[in-house]
């Protein structure tokens, strides 16, 4: 929290500031609502809603809104029949949920005002682990100790696995590190660039006009890239799924 | 697919029938056309997608690894061996983790160019990868 003091308004990294919308304690625990928890809380509440709104009237031929709806449905299930099989479909749920999350955090990050949840690592990295330990879960209940040949290619000489199996076993840990820091990376990037933008609008006078037409595309782009990182962080999802059920590379 | 739909089964014909209508309406409107330009966005998209993929992947095992190097020597008291160690560990581990992601998108485009198009002959490609990936581990 020494941060918060350090940063200035018209910092473009005031917009990550954590803020605390209550001051709770519990038994010298800070369990304070901050900005991060109530955003989280809208994404949830958001995607919760439209989906439940759209999908109610259940038309056989869908409406507009039931459409947009359906086609986030089929998107997920094609994405978990193509990467992983039909043996994915159990997991429909915990990908459908976790990309709606992410999609929802990102998107609502980009209204103005607003604050973005996954451009902070302490979110994305829990949402990386999670699925990182599931992943190794699933692998090794469904595959026992002979999930350990994951990290033994097939193929290799005997005295070259003293090097190939700690370099498989660096890559298989550095898949929850490297799956959040991309959908952190960008949405800090990203933001940090509009702010900086932005401010050159102010400072620039007339020629603000300049770097306002920028902002324009920028905008345009970046919620491409808040839709285009959710779905990479899904399909990264997929794929280790795939790996855990079907133990291939 | 969808459970949703299975207790109006016997309405299926009529889906069939109304996605006959439907394509044969874009057809003749002329809406192909606009799919094409579609295509090329998402392409760029997907570019992109596929870009930070890859490059993340390596950069993020280098500087990872170097660290747990670092750390290691700190513990140890082995000032520089441990982090250089560490530093082609992972430099092989991020090659190694983007030339898979990079050998995955690539059969998964020509899969997907074989499902568009089922008469184009690139059912060498998978293989030629496959040998291509063997000889990397060797090396």
């Amino acid at each position: 929290m020494t941060v918060d003091r350090h940063i200035e308004h018209s910092s473009p990294m005031h917009q990550f500031v954590i803020g605390r919308l209550s001051d709770w304690q519990l038994g010298g625990l800070d369990i304070s609502f901050s900005k991060a928890a109530a955003f989280m809380f809208g994404a949830v509440i958001v995607a919760t809603l439209f989906l439940v709104l759209t999908t109610s009237r259940r038309a056989m031929v869908p409406g507009r809104w039931q459409s947009v709806a359906e086609l986030w449905y089929e998107f997920i299930a094609d994405m978990i029949k193509e990467t992983i099989g039909s043996e994915g479909r159990k997991y429909f749920p915990f990908v459908f949920s976790l990309f709606s999350f992410i999609v929802m955090c990102n998107l609502l990050g980009m209204l103005p005002y607003s604050y973005t949840v996954t451009s902070h690592i302490a979110v994305t990295i829990m949402l990386a682990l999670s699925v990182f330990l599931l992943t190794t879960f699933i692998g090794i209940t469904r595959h026992g100790m002979h999930f350990l040949s994951f990290f033994v290619p097939k193929g290799v000489p005997l005295a070259m696995l003293f090097l190939v199996v700690p370099i498989e076993v660096l890559s298989y840990f550095m898949r929850p590190i490297s799956h959040s820091v991309r959908l952190f990376a960008n949405m800090t990037a990203g933001h940090t660039m509009l702010k900086v933008f932005g401010s050159f609008v102010v400072q620039m006078g007339v020629f603000g006009v300049l770097p306002f037409a920028l902002i324009v595309a920028l905008t345009g782009l970046e919620v491409a890239i808040a839709v285009l990182q959710a779905y990479v962080f899904t399909i990264l999802t997929c794929l280790y799924l795939n790996d855990a059920i079907h133990l291939e590379h | 697919m969808s459970d949703q739909r299975r207790p109006s089964s016997s309405e299926k014909p009529s889906l069939d029938e109304l996605g006959g209508r439907i394509s044969k309406a874009r057809h003749a409107a002329g809406l192909e056309k606009s799919a094409a330009s579609e295509d090329a966005e998402r392409e760029f998209g997907a570019g992109l997608g596929a870009a930070w993929r890859i490059s993340i992947e390596i950069v993020v095992a280098l500087v990872v690894c170097t660290a747990i190097g670092w750390a290691l020597d700190y513990w140890f008291g082995t000032k520089p061996w441990l982090m250089l160690l560490f530093l082609f560990l992972g430099g092989a581990a991020g090659i190694n983790n983007a030339v898979r992601t990079a050998l995955r998108m690539d059969a998964q485009a020509t899969e997907a160019l074989q499902m568009k198009s089922g008469q184009r002959p690139a059912a060498a490609k998978p293989a030629e990868s496959k040998t291509e990936r063997g000889e990397r581990r060797d090396g």
